[in-house]
């Protein structure tokens, strides 16, 4: 008893310290792991982002400006419910010989995948699963993101860089009136606990379609 | 008296391990949260951009047919400032990519289903030479900067300075 006496001050401080220190370790383990997660969202988030912006870029390629509409149309109006483009399909010519071409179909089509508890609330997953048809061929599967996309969104933007909301018919009266397509998602860290700071990871980019036409400007661009 | 002071400086070290590693916490973090806004940031410059570059490239090549080509001379030599355009919910015509130069500065939104975050967004424009510095006198290339920071009501930016997205257009 008079040792517990003699050194219960030294007690109490040791219990302290241990305290501290298991909290401490276990503060750094979860931060860690969410470091882990925040990594991989950005990276599927950089892999998706890469993938589509070759793709979107490669729309209306070696189409021909000048032909009949609708043919001059590169893309078809984006289908959207619930706040997310669910389908869009855009067009690009293969050129397989002199004056002959065939054309390639993609399509992205966005599938529910399930569901994620964000700050208490259910948070719907995607995944963009990108397709594929070449001339008369039939549609093939080729690709795709990772399942925990939280939200896609495409929209084709006028010369003020405002959504338009029927390009399809707006660009086959007036091609020129479509400018750039615009792309936005978000990836959802594919686990999470109290010490992740960013649960979602978004992303947005802007590509242009086409030029007005009425004058020769070409541009290049960096930023930081 | 010898033992207290030890476990007293234990558990001094201990609470300032504890401190050091909020501290880096909160470091991170704001890290984590400045290199979105980045992400969007950058979103938003190019939205912007294309704004910009849809529009002529000089006043004097407003209208002009592809295959002609005006002369450099007839380019505008100095720029109007403080223009409110009406790309930007403004009344000024802004119809050349000069015209956007200093004007006044807008708050673009970065929105999805779950967030909303403000932007404030500014575009510099300037003449260019061959070498590609900046020339005082018409050329037929420009330089268009956009500078865009983000805006919160209740804090400061977390993007300690604007992001810069620079595209140079060319005229031939």
């Amino acid at each position: 008893m008079l040792f517990i006496y003699d050194n219960l001050t030294a007690g109490l401080i040791m219990v302290s310290v241990a305290l501290l220190l298991t909290t401490l370790q276990m503060r750094s383990m979860k931060k860690s792991v969410s470091k882990i997660s925040r990594n991989v969202a950005k990276e599927q988030a950089q892999s998706f982002a890469t993938w589509v912006e070759d793709d979107l870029e490669a729309m209306g390629e070696n189409m021909d400006p000048g032909s009949a509409a609708p043919f001059n149309v590169e893309f078809e109006t984006p289908v959207d419910s619930a706040g997310v483009t669910t389908q869009f399909t855009f067009y690009r010519d293969s050129v397989v010989t002199v004056d002959s071409t065939v054309r390639v179909m993609i399509q992205y089509q966005l599938q529910k995948t399930g569901t994620k508890e964000i700050d208490g609330e259910d948070t719907d997953l995607y995944q963009v699963r990108r397709r594929e048809k070449v001339g008369s061929g039939s549609w093939k599967s080729d690709g795709g993101s990772a399942g925990t996309l939280g939200y896609f969104e495409v929209d084709m933007l006028n010369r003020d860089a405002q959504p338009i909301s029927n390009p399809r018919s707006v660009a086959t009266a007036d091609p020129d009136s479509v400018r750039s397509t615009r792309v936005r998602f978000s990836v959802v860290a594919p686990f999470q606990n109290q010490q992740t700071s960013l649960r979602i990871v978004h992303f947005g980019s802007v590509m242009l379609l086409r030029d007005d036409g009425t004058e020769t400007m070409t541009g290049s661009g960096s930023g930081s | 008296m010898q033992q207290t002071l030890l476990a007293m400086l234990a558990l001094l070290i201990t609470t300032f391990l504890h401190f050091n590693f909020m501290q880096t916490q909160v470091r991170d973090d704001n890290q984590i949260y400045r290199a979105e806004m980045e992400e969007m940031a950058t979103g938003i410059a190019m939205q912007t951009m294309e704004v910009v570059r849809a529009r002529a490239f000089d006043a004097a090549t407003a209208g002009v047919p592809g295959d002609s080509v005006v002369d450099v001379s007839n380019f505008t030599s100095s720029f109007t400032t403080g223009n409110h355009c009406k790309a930007f919910g403004g009344s000024d015509r802004c119809n050349d990519v000069d015209d956007f130069h200093e004007m006044e500065p807008i708050i673009s939104s970065f929105e999805t289903p779950d967030i909303r975050i403000d932007f404030r967004v500014e575009i510099e424009v300037q003449y260019l030479d061959s070498s590609l510095q900046p020339s005082a006198s018409p050329t037929n290339r420009k330089e268009v900067t956009i500078l865009v920071q983000d805006v919160h009501d209740s804090q400061p930016s977390f993007l300690r300075e604007p992001i810069q997205f620079t595209e140079t257009l060319t005229y031939m």
